[in-house]
């Protein structure tokens, strides 16, 4: 897998990555399906591509004002412990199972997100407000 | 009646489940359950998911690097390169993105992503 595309395609995921509509899973489907990585080295290089593709555009987002920090902590907190666990009983599932079992889930939330009705008042987010003093 | 706190934390650890298991998808889980919880507008809802899912992914490597070769660091550090550079290119391009678009745009990768694995 040549360098060159490799840091092409997750420029392109970056960008989804910052906009918040999962650049992360897409770079986890190129390197298992184009690239021919095993899963579990597509999900170690894709946790790893995380760091400096979300930090660049936090950075970014804090200084608009776009951080909840009273969502951030404990969802953070009860997602560190949920993670440990999770991460130490996948050495134990089947790869199948876990692919099957990922792409399930995803295209039930694929599904709701594209063909849910809007909320009331869903219409007025699309304008671009001046940014929020951080809280 | 759940507090917002519990709330967020509940989504955090269905978020903390799929990035432990799969390695991502983590971000989505919780942008969707933030926005079925209406635990605010939708461009904080990603932003806030995105300042979640560092230490939620911090969590799950932690558990899965050791003892992984040097193979899968190399071809890791492209992909870092990258994303550090898409990331500051969509940390710039968010604001002017209608939240609408970005809600769609999601939901279509992950119901692409979702059918390529069943498949």
């Amino acid at each position: 897998m040549s360098w060159l595309l490799s840091l092409a395609v997750s420029l392109g995921t970056g960008i989804l990555s910052a906009l918040g509509v999962g650049g992360g899973s897409l770079l986890v489907l190129w390197l298992t399906a184009f690239a021919g990585l095993s899963p579990e080295s597509a999900r170690l290089i894709s946790l790893l591509y995380f760091f400096p593709t979300a930090g660049a555009a936090l950075l970014l987002h804090r200084k608009h004002g776009l951080l909840k920090k009273r969502l951030l902590l404990p969802a953070a907190l009860a997602g560190c412990a949920a993670a440990l666990g999770a991460a130490l009983l996948s050495r134990s599932l089947d790869p199948l199972l876990l692919r099957r079992s990922c792409g399930l889930l995803l295209t039930l939330l694929g599904l709701r997100e594209l063909f849910a009705a809007p909320r009331k008042g869903d219409e007025t987010q699309d304008e671009i407000k001046p940014p929020k003093p951080y809280n | 009646m759940l507090s917002e706190g519990k709330k967020a934390a509940l989504c955090g650890a269905a978020a903390g489940v799929m990035n432990g298991l799969f390695g991502a998808g983590g971000g989505l889980v919780l942008t969707v359950l933030f926005r079925r919880f209406r635990l605010g507008e939708d461009k904080e809802i990603f932003a806030t998911a995105l300042g979640v899912m560092v230490p939620v992914s911090a969590a799950a490597l932690a558990v899965l690097l050791p003892g992984q070769g040097a193979g899968e660091l190399k071809t890791a550090l492209p992909c870092c390169i990258g994303g550090l550079a898409g990331g500051l290119l969509g940390g710039l391009l968010f604001r002017r993105v209608p939240g609408v678009w970005l809600r769609r745009l999601m939901g279509g990768l992950i119901l692409w992503g979702g059918l390529r694995l069943l498949l």
